[in-house]
């Protein structure tokens, strides 16, 4: 079975420079439905007000920390099955550790190439689907 | 809560566990069971049920292990299934029997070996760590730096600029709040979000420094390290060179001539000493340095000389300043004998500053041992002349024991200069001012105590000339003075005090915008006539700020008023000196320590106290005339025209007195924060330096009482503090 390339993915990081790294990578593996938030507080706005289908979100955010999002997302009755992709500087083993417990789909380390990343994103839609 | 509660929750991760389609513990699941596991470990806990706790509490071992890639997922899967079912029957033991009669030893044995041994996949330390050994560490390779994207790059340049200026400025609120876990958060994030992006466009070696800086940060906000001001420079140097880097990069893009690489390995090695908590060596100080304080040359002429040293062919500084005759070969060498001695300088130890203030404790308690022993009559008496020798021998080396333990605790006041010194800098950088910063007496003592103490209102001060001080380059020349502005820092010792000068030569104050304001303010009458020096103390009055816009430098509420009862509480001296249009010159004096008090011994009955001298404006025994008294509780005392209100001592501790009329007894006239009064005590018995004890947490909240200290006959005299005694007597 394939991914749908026409998921809407959300990218969520404070460095625009990484948002533009990130959608490049995805770009790459055929992902071009993108939308971009700077902190976890804007994401939670777009998650809100428009379907998305996927979230990309770094750890290490101002306003909002990934994992705060995370934890709203999941203790969201309508977001709550929401796929939800951690990116971390390394794997920190106790932040790992928290993103798994608070519900994280996967996480992925940074750097990654174009295909870490499809496989992880993969991975994810295919065990929702399974 | 009891065992079946227990069981079913194991049970049921039994059940998700073996519903799984492929031999792999997905994340999500590996989350669910993680908390199932604590919650698990957590009932077991308080059960007693020891095995079902250290069961459950390695199975999350090996979960984490599993999520963080070190383990093989087959092999995790295969020791988990054991793991579950092995849970359940130890559960299922608890529940029946309330206990377990097997062991569990066998599998924690091989859990333990499965956990240990070396995994089959790549661990994740060695995913991140390998594109840091291909690097070199010390200089950033040019061609590799080189990305593909260009517009990605661009975009970093000028997003990784923006985020390293916000460094800068949250270091200086750090530098005021060490302990403000928010400002490290604030600093941490830009570096972390640098690295991340750096290791995506292959920026090695800004990558490694500011990932470098963050793991330093990381410490500090775990409080694994200190926040002091030499990790402060340290945050900051690694910063400038980031940025350093960064610029070079962007030259490089811009196909600008490539400057010099950067060589990151001085400030590499420097993180790294401090992340281990050893000491942070300083940089050993530049030939350039050394001179200009030397006074050999000045600050223009190094400027000029190191330029003149880089035109091809290069040569090192000192050749330039001597061929140039700026310099002697003799100074130049001397200069470099002393950078020498500094990088080899280990002729101090540090101790911890708690066994200094025990050994200082200790020798104050020596010296009034000894000084008890010297007054004993009983010894007086004996007349045996060699006892009496020995004794003043042994006087004379506890004062000398006393006089050379109280220097051990000081430090020169350099390092707080330095600080402030970069505070001016930064200041007068967000502020679009140029200034320069002159400091002498770096090298003047003062008690380590002290050091922190005086360091907030000495902010406040500089905050204050860069401020309102100093002018825009434009005003200045327009003013005919020279563009830069200086702001001379001073420190020398007076009369067992530190007096430091904060000067500037800005604008000065402005005597009639001072009036007019305190006019407004109903401080002073218009008709009143004040000498300059009055009118410039004014400033120093509560509420009083004549800057027009309030910045985020100064004005935020806090007024030189405000300083100045900090400068009071630490027994210190303030005061302004300032011509219009030249400059204002602030000058503090602070007592060297706060360990030791000048004290006047003041008797009430039987009972003796001492009073602060630094509070003492007069001692008066007045005419009966100049007492007056209103029907009702109010006392007044004439004081050479002042009516001040008298404070009754023995009231107000409630004490039968020797006398009880003014004009008998001795009026000591006192200042207070705000005002001034007349404390009526029996007698004077003189003068004495007394070390300063605590009474101790219960007694810490006695108004009109600051401390104790044990006179010279062995006695114990309580220290009195003025502001206290006022509210006092205030409050009655």
């Amino acid at each position: 079975m394939d991914v749908n390339k026409n998921l809407k993915i959300l990218i969520v990081d404070d460095f625009a420079t990484m948002r533009k790294v990130i959608r490049n990578l995805l770009k790459q593996g055929g992902f071009e439905n993108v939308a971009e938030a700077e902190d976890g507080m804007a994401a939670l706005k777009v998650l809100k007000s428009q379907p998305v289908d996927f979230v990309i979100s770094d750890w290490n955010m101002p306003n909002m920390s990934g994992l705060e999002l995370l934890k709203a997302v999941r203790a969201d009755e309508e977001l709550k099955e929401m796929p939800f992709l951690m990116v971390t500087a390394e794997a920190l083993k106790d932040n790992v550790v928290a993103a798994v417990k608070a519900g994280v789909s996967n996480y992925i380390v940074k750097p990654f190439t174009a295909e870490v990343l499809n496989e992880k994103i993969e991975k994810i839609v295919k065990s929702l689907a399974a | 809560m009891d065992y079946a509660e227990l069981r079913r929750e194991i049970d049921e991760m039994a059940s998700s566990f073996l519903f799984l389609e492929k031999k792999e513990i997905e994340i999500p699941l590996a989350g669910q069971f993680l908390n199932q596991l604590e919650d698990v470990t957590k009932r077991a806990g308080t059960l007693g049920a020891e095995e079902v706790k250290r069961l459950a509490g390695a199975l999350s071992q090996l979960l984490e292990k599993v999520i963080l890639e070190g383990v093989d997922a087959e092999k995790g899967y295969g020791l988990f299934e054991r793991g579950i079912v092995l849970l359940q029957a130890v559960a299922d033991g608890y529940c029946n029997a309330g206990r377990y009669d097997g062991s569990i030893d066998g599998f924690m044995g091989e859990l333990a070996l499965g956990l240990g041994v070396p995994p089959e996949a790549e661990p994740v330390g060695a995913q991140t760590a390998a594109p840091a050994a291909e690097a070199s560490p010390g200089a950033e390779a040019a061609g590799k730096d080189r990305v593909q994207d260009e517009s990605l790059l661009k975009d970093f340049i000028t997003e990784g600029l923006e985020y390293i200026g916000e460094i800068e400025l949250n270091i200086l609120n750090l530098e005021q709040e060490p302990d403000n876990k928010d400002y490290i958060n604030a600093i941490f994030r830009p570096f972390h979000s640098v690295k991340g992006v750096a290791s995506f466009l292959n920026l090695d070696g800004i990558r490694m420094l500011a990932h470098d800086l963050e793991t330093l940060l990381d410490k500090a906000r775990n409080e694994a390290l200190a926040v002091t001001p030499e990790l402060i420079d340290l945050i900051l140097d690694g910063s400038d060179t980031l940025k350093a880097m960064i610029g070079r990069l962007r030259d490089d893009l811009e196909g600008r001539e490539a400057t010099e690489l950067i060589d990151t390995s001085d400030i590499v090695r420097r993180i790294k000493l401090a992340e281990q908590g050893g000491d942070l060596p300083k940089e050993p100080k530049k030939l350039g340095t050394i001179l200009v304080e030397e006074g050999v040359i000045n600050e223009d002429e190094l400027q000029e000389a190191l330029e003149r040293s880089q035109i091809p062919p290069p040569r090192k500084l000192g050749q330039t300043l001597i061929s140039e005759g700026m310099a002697s070969p003799k100074d130049v060498s001397r200069a470099l004998r002393k950078q020498a001695q500094q990088v080899t300088d280990s002729n101090t130890i540090r101790v911890d500053i708690k066994k200094l203030d025990d050994l200082i404790d200790m020798v104050g308690e020596l010296v009034i041992t000894q000084s008890m022993i010297r007054q004993s009559a009983a010894l007086q008496n004996l007349g045996d002349r060699k006892i009496v020798r020995d004794i003043s021998q042994l006087e004379s080396i506890t004062s000398e024991l006393q006089r050379s333990s109280t220097v051990l605790r000081m430090i020169p006041i350099k390092q707080t200069f330095q600080r402030m010194s970069r505070l001016v800098r930064d200041l007068s950088k967000n502020s679009g001012k140029l200034v320069n910063v002159l400091t002498v007496g770096e090298d003047t003592e003062i008690d380590r105590n002290m050091v922190d103490e005086i360091y907030n209102p000495l902010v406040h001060m500089i905050r204050n000339a860069v401020d309102h001080g100093m002018e825009m380059p434009e005003d200045r020349i327009k003013a005919g003075k020279p563009e830069k502005g200086t702001i001379k820092l001073k420190a020398f010792h007076r009369g067992g005090n530190i007096v430091i000068e904060i000067s500037d030569d800005g604008r000065g104050l402005s005597r009639e915008k001072i009036r007019q304001k305190a006019v407004k303010n109903g401080l002073i009458a218009s008709s009143d006539t004040l000498t300059d020096q009055e009118v410039n103390r004014l400033i120093l009055l509560p509420g009083f700020s004549t800057a027009e816009k309030i910045t985020d430098v100064s004005g935020r509420g806090v007024g030189m008023d405000v300083v100045k009862s900090a400068v009071e509480k630490l027994r210190g001296k303030m005061d302004i000196q300032s011509t219009e249009g030249k400059g204002t010159t602030f000058v503090t004096g602070f007592p060297l320590t706060m360990a030791i008090i000048d004290g006047m011994i003041v008797k009430v009955g039987s009972e003796r106290y001492i009073l602060p001298t630094v509070a003492i404006r007069q001692l008066i025994r007045p005419e009966r005339a100049a007492y007056n008294c209103i029907v009702g509780e109010a006392e007044t005392i004439d004081v050479m025209g002042r009516l001040l209100p008298l404070v009754r001592l023995h009231k107000l501790f409630d004490i039968e007195p020797a006398s009880r009329n003014p004009w008998e007894a001795t009026l000591v006239v006192m200042e207070g924060e705000k005002r001034s009064k007349c404390l009526l005590v029996d007698e004077i018995l003189g003068k004495e330096e007394v070390v300063i004890k605590n009474l101790g947490e219960s007694l810490k909240r006695i108004k009109g009482v600051s401390g104790g200290a044990i006179l010279g006959d062995g006695n114990v005299g309580l220290i009195l503090d003025p502001e206290g005694l006022f509210e006092m007597a205030e409050a009655n």
